[in-house]
């Protein structure tokens, strides 16, 4: 019978920050498990100052973020700015990825795109680039923080009401939408909630209009009557269904298993024993930042509960590759062709967000996978060549060809990989003098294609 | 990409690997080393004549004066191959010209063949610093070789008589006399050493219709480039590009050029150095048809007839005046482009709701004379309105009507009922709509629709939407359709300037640019060019900055590129013309 590796393990010992031993050694795999799951992978030198730094300072780094933290934002901002009042939205999800590609906060990049699935909106049901920004950038600033602030943000920004077509809610006729989304999605789950919880709270959010591009409240459309919500009744309005729906036990719950699919596996469904600790945590204050930070320091965290336990989206997929090997490259071109891998930033396919796990893979993705690899080392084409396996092997001091291609493989796959597969990938080093770098290129592409390669 | 790096090794190679033995007898012409199924063979005649242009003391001073000569100059790879020419500089005491001039000054001859294979041939004048490079290039391969602990990447062979060598997979080379070839294919080398063994052999200067193109080129030429179309028209990719209705909007502006080319068995472009100017004039045998054809809309049929002159309006970037006749174009869409009529026929059933039933080819088209010119400047704002944030040139097309009494009304209905279609789907999606009025300028009342900016807070940079401001005029004959109000009233000025101006005969299409007045805008909206070139390129923000620097460098040093096309005793000439602020000249 197959071993519930997720499930078989006390919860204080889980959630207890990891110390290495000797039967659990901090290794270069165990970095690259970090920095697959708390960032978009990592360069040669962030691997290696984080075998030499240990864990728990390497997980401070993450957390903290790196240096002129404010000065990078404030640049990205005025172009992404300038980027949204074109209109244009391609260019718009190009800014975004290249914010993650250069971002000294990665995790804070990583939490947003969490935020942004979670929540569903998409631009093209939007239809306004600005809008979706702000939206983004109210994700941004509560990705780490408080949930309930970031429901209450959430609750006043016009791209959400728009993108889950709520643009208009009157007295004489509720839009149950956001009402609904909020109980289903957001914070209770199916089967917490009945269709008369959800009608009630609906007339608590009426009087709420987006009217050219912004969120309005007319006091004449309100319905002021009682209210029953969850058992409770009262005049209650907007701002009160947050507060009610978040004060349900399962709230906390529901939030933190979707924490544990993103950060620590996405294989087993997680026992609510194995949880509680951090849903007891997450209900006092609802504080997702330190559950965050509970779980990149746990045991469990670091061990083969969580390692490989995911896998990648197509934005980590790429991004892990592009962060590697330390270049910047067309995020036009690169966006597009994630937006075909499954992935269209910006542009969720429903309001559930991207279902991940299994959904990122077919035959066509994992074809389409490969042959962005390819694309991205091939010294010419679309990304005109700008990652260099053989540059940055050099600049590591791996100048000797037959040193390189184990230098790629510590960079990519951390040296974790089974032998046959070693075996077979140590066949395709290429034999000849490659004096254009043509042969690392393709041996980089050989390596990204990897089913290991594929897992987070 | 395999030819690009071909080109740029053999090209840095050739700048500094000269030549040879110094032939007693004069050597037989470079293309008489080509094969004959060459497709596309450029010539380089007159290196002294381009050498003596570039390195003009005021060219010189121009040039290295421009910011984007000292940033790319700042490049270290850049630094590195200048590193290597004063090297030589040194070494053979003399300047860049000159030695340049010892390496190549005898011409160069690049020919292309099938399969990628190129050949390259360069006749040095001085034979003897081209051995000496070509040593110091041997000794640096078996050196970097060495220090790489690799074999020996050099490589010889004797075939007939002559030392062939191999830096690498990629790369083949020889000395011959005072010339050095190059190729990417070794079996051209060997080719071409056994055409020089056995001049009776066919070669490519035997071809026919080379000899037919080289008489057709002009004598001034400092370049020719000749391309056989007769095999290239055979690749896909251009037999598609010259089809005639694979694309109705590219046959309209290119069918002359496309037909002449269809029929064409070669091209010649030849370059010209003239005072202050570049030209490139290109011939071809091709023959443009008969103008009564279903495609002769572009052909004038009367004596005298053709384009009109451009227009010449303030901060002009750029004019288009075709000579098309529309209705006749229209009218043999059937023939012209019979896999795309069910989309035609859309178009034209969406024209009707425009001009009110009206039928487009007889009772539209049919109203308009073949004259056709398109005018880009740039905008300048109203102080009431604001500048807009990006600032998109204005565009107009200018028409002229056969019967403005009857037309001029049915043209306002329809232009009216497209701004109320774009307000309704404006209003549909909560954006601000446009308010028509009736301006005067000039005498001339004419419809103009606007935004509204009173919302507007900043004037320093409202909303793009602010460039549109579509407008309607029709002074006389003429029919303005403008994208915006300044541009309108400035072309209502220029048509009461113009008086009666002759048709340049036999032209169908003129097209001009101005270099400075392009750069203006680019620089208007240089930060806007910086951020896309950062997202579509991958640049950092530095190497963007410098793109566009040098861009618009280059663009304020062509003062104008003109092009020309016509159809000559039947046949399309095509003549591009820069004039530029640098002072290049031959002397």
């Amino acid at each position: 019978m197959k071993r519930d590796i997720a499930n078989d393990v006390d919860p204080d010992w889980a959630w207890s920050s990891y110390q290495p031993s000797e039967s659990r050694p901090w290794t270069l795999a165990m970095a690259g498990h970090l920095y697959r799951r708390a960032a978009f992978g990592a360069t040669y030198s962030e691997l290696q100052q984080a075998v030499s730094g240990g864990p728990q300072k390497t997980v401070d780094r993450l957390l903290r973020g790196g240096e002129e933290l404010d000065a990078f934002h404030h640049v990205m901002d005025q172009d992404e700015l300038a980027s949204a009042k074109s209109g244009n939205m391609g260019s718009l999800r190009a800014w975004w990825l290249r914010r993650m590609l250069k971002t000294p906060y990665p995790l804070l990049e990583k939490m947003t795109l969490f935020w942004h699935s979670h929540f569903g909106i998409s631009g093209s049901r939007v239809g306004d680039s600005q809008l979706m920004l702000q939206h983004i950038r109210v994700l941004r600033e509560h990705a780490l923080g408080k949930y309930s602030s970031m429901l209450d943000a959430v609750s006043q920004d016009p791209a959400v009401y728009l993108g889950l077509g709520a643009q208009s809610s009157r007295k004489a006729q509720p839009n149950e939408e956001f009402a609904r989304q909020l109980m289903h999605r957001l914070s209770l789950g199916p089967g917490n909630f009945g269709e008369e919880d959800v009608s009630e709270a609906s007339r608590a959010f009426t009087g709420w209009v987006v009217l050219r591009g912004q969120l309005r409240f007319f006091d004449r459309e309100h319905d002021t009557g009682v209210k029953k919500i969850l058992g409770r009744s009262g005049n209650w309005k907007a701002e009160d269904v947050l507060r009610i729906v978040l004060e349900q036990p399962v709230a906390p719950r529901m939030l933190v298993r979707k924490l544990y699919r993103w950060f620590v596996s996405e294989v087993e469904d997680p026992s609510d024993r194995l949880l509680d600790p951090l849903a007891e945590m997450l209900a006092k204050d609802y504080d997702t930042g330190r559950v965050v930070e509970t779980m990149l320091r746990s045991n469990h965290f670091f061990s083969a509960a969580a390692y490989r336990r995911r896998i990648k989206s197509p934005v980590e997929f790429a991004l892990e590759i592009v962060r590697g090997m330390e270049g910047t490259l067309s995020t036009v071109i690169l966006s597009e062709e994630l937006a075909q891998l499954g992935q269209n930033l910006y542009n969720p396919p429903t309001v559930d967000g991207w279902y991940g796990g299994r959904h990122w893979i077919n035959s066509a993705t994992m074809t389409g996978r490969c042959n962005l690899a390819h694309s991205l080392f091939a010294r010419n084409g679309r990304y005109g060549g700008k990652l260099d396996p053989t540059a940055i092997a050099s600049r590591y001091g791996y100048d000797d060809p037959t040193a390189s291609p184990g230098f790629l493989v510590a960079l990519f796959l951390q040296d974790d990989l089974p032998k046959s597969v070693r075996e077979e990938l140590r066949r395709t080093i290429p034999s000849s003098i490659d004096t254009d770098g043509s042969a690392l290129r393709q041996f980089a592409s050989n390596a990204a294609a990897l089913t290991e390669f594929q897992l987070s | 990409m395999c030819r690009v790096s071909f080109i740029f090794h053999s090209s840095l190679f050739l700048l500094l690997v000269p030549q040879i033995v110094y032939s007693q007898d004069s050597p037989a012409p470079a293309t008489e080393w080509i094969s004959p199924d060459a497709l596309i063979v450029v010539e380089i005649t007159r290196p002294d004549a381009i050498l003596d242009a570039a390195f003009q003391d005021d060219v010189v001073k121009a040039v290295t004066a421009i910011p984007a000569y000292k940033d790319l100059m700042a490049n270290s790879e850049a630094q590195q191959a200048f590193n290597l020419v004063n090297y030589f500089k040194g070494r053979f005491e003399c300047d860049l010209p000159t030695l340049i001039d010892k390496v190549v000054g005898g011409g160069i001859t690049w020919a292309i063949g099938p399969n990628e294979a190129n050949l390259l041939i360069i006749e040095a004048k001085d034979a003897k610093t081209i051995e000496e490079i070509h040593e110091f290039f041997l000794m640096n391969a078996r050196n970097d070789a060495e220090k790489a602990g690799q074999p020996d990447r050099v490589a010889s062979a004797e075939y007939r008589g002559v030392t062939g060598w191999r830096f690498g997979p990629n790369e083949a080379h020889a000395i011959v006399g005072n010339r050095l070839l190059v190729t990417n294919k070794p079996d051209m080398l060997k080719l071409a050493m056994d055409l020089r063994a056995e001049p009776d052999q066919p070669c490519f200067a035997d071809s026919e219709s080379f000899q037919e193109a080289k008489r057709a080129s002009s004598q001034e030429s400092v370049a020719t480039v000749y391309a056989n179309m007769g095999v290239l028209k055979q690749i896909p990719k251009l037999q598609k590009g010259l089809s005639e209705n694979e694309n109705p909007l590219a046959s309209l502006l290119f069918a002359p050029l496309q037909k002449s080319l269809r029929n064409a068995n070669w091209v010649s472009i030849a370059a010209e150095i003239q005072d202050g100017a570049v030209q490139f004039q290109l011939t071809t045998d091709g023959t443009v048809g008969d103008p009564s054809a279903a495609d002769g809309f572009a052909l004038p049929e009367v004596a005298g007839e053709g384009a009109m002159p451009n227009f010449d309006v303030p901060q002009q970037i750029a004019g288009i005046s075709l000579y098309r006749d529309l209705y006749r174009y229209y009218a043999a869409k059937d023939e012209l482009f019979p896999e795309r009529t069910s989309g035609l026929i859309f178009f034209e059933n969406m024209m009707g709701i425009f001009f009110t039933g009206r039928d487009l080819t007889d009772e539209v088209l049919a109203e308009t004379r073949p004259e056709i010119r398109v005018v880009v400047a740039e905008q300048r704002y109203d102080s009431n309105v604001g500048t807009p944030s990006l600032q998109l040139p204005g565009f107009a097309v200018v028409m002229r009507m056969r019967d403005p009494d009857k037309f001029a009304p049915i043209v306002e209905e329809a232009w009216q009922k497209a701004i109320g279609l774009v307000n309704f789907t404006r209003g549909q999606q909560a954006e601000p709509g446009l308010i028509i009025e009736r301006p005067t300028h000039a005498d001339i009342t004419y419809t103009k629709a606007g935004f509204s900016a009173a919302d507007e807070q900043d004037r320093a940079s409202v909303n793009p939407r602010h460039n549109f401001q579509p407008t309607l005029a029709m002074p006389g004959d003429y029919l303005i359709l403008g994208s915006c109000d300044t541009l309108t009233r400035d072309l209502i000025d220029a048509i009461g300037d113009h008086g009666d101006v002759d048709a340049m005969t036999d032209t169908h299409s003129i097209a001009v640019i101005d270099g400075p007045q392009l750069a203006s805008i680019l620089e208007k909206n240089s930060d806007a060019m910086v951020r896309q070139n950062m997202v579509e390129d991958g640049n950092t923000r530095e190497e963007a900055e410098m793109q566009q620097r040098i861009l618009r460098t280059v663009l304020q040093n062509v003062r104008t590129a003109t092009l020309h096309a016509n159809s000559t005793n039947g046949q399309s000439q095509l003549i591009v013309r820069f004039e530029l602020s640098l002072p290049v000249s031959v002397r």
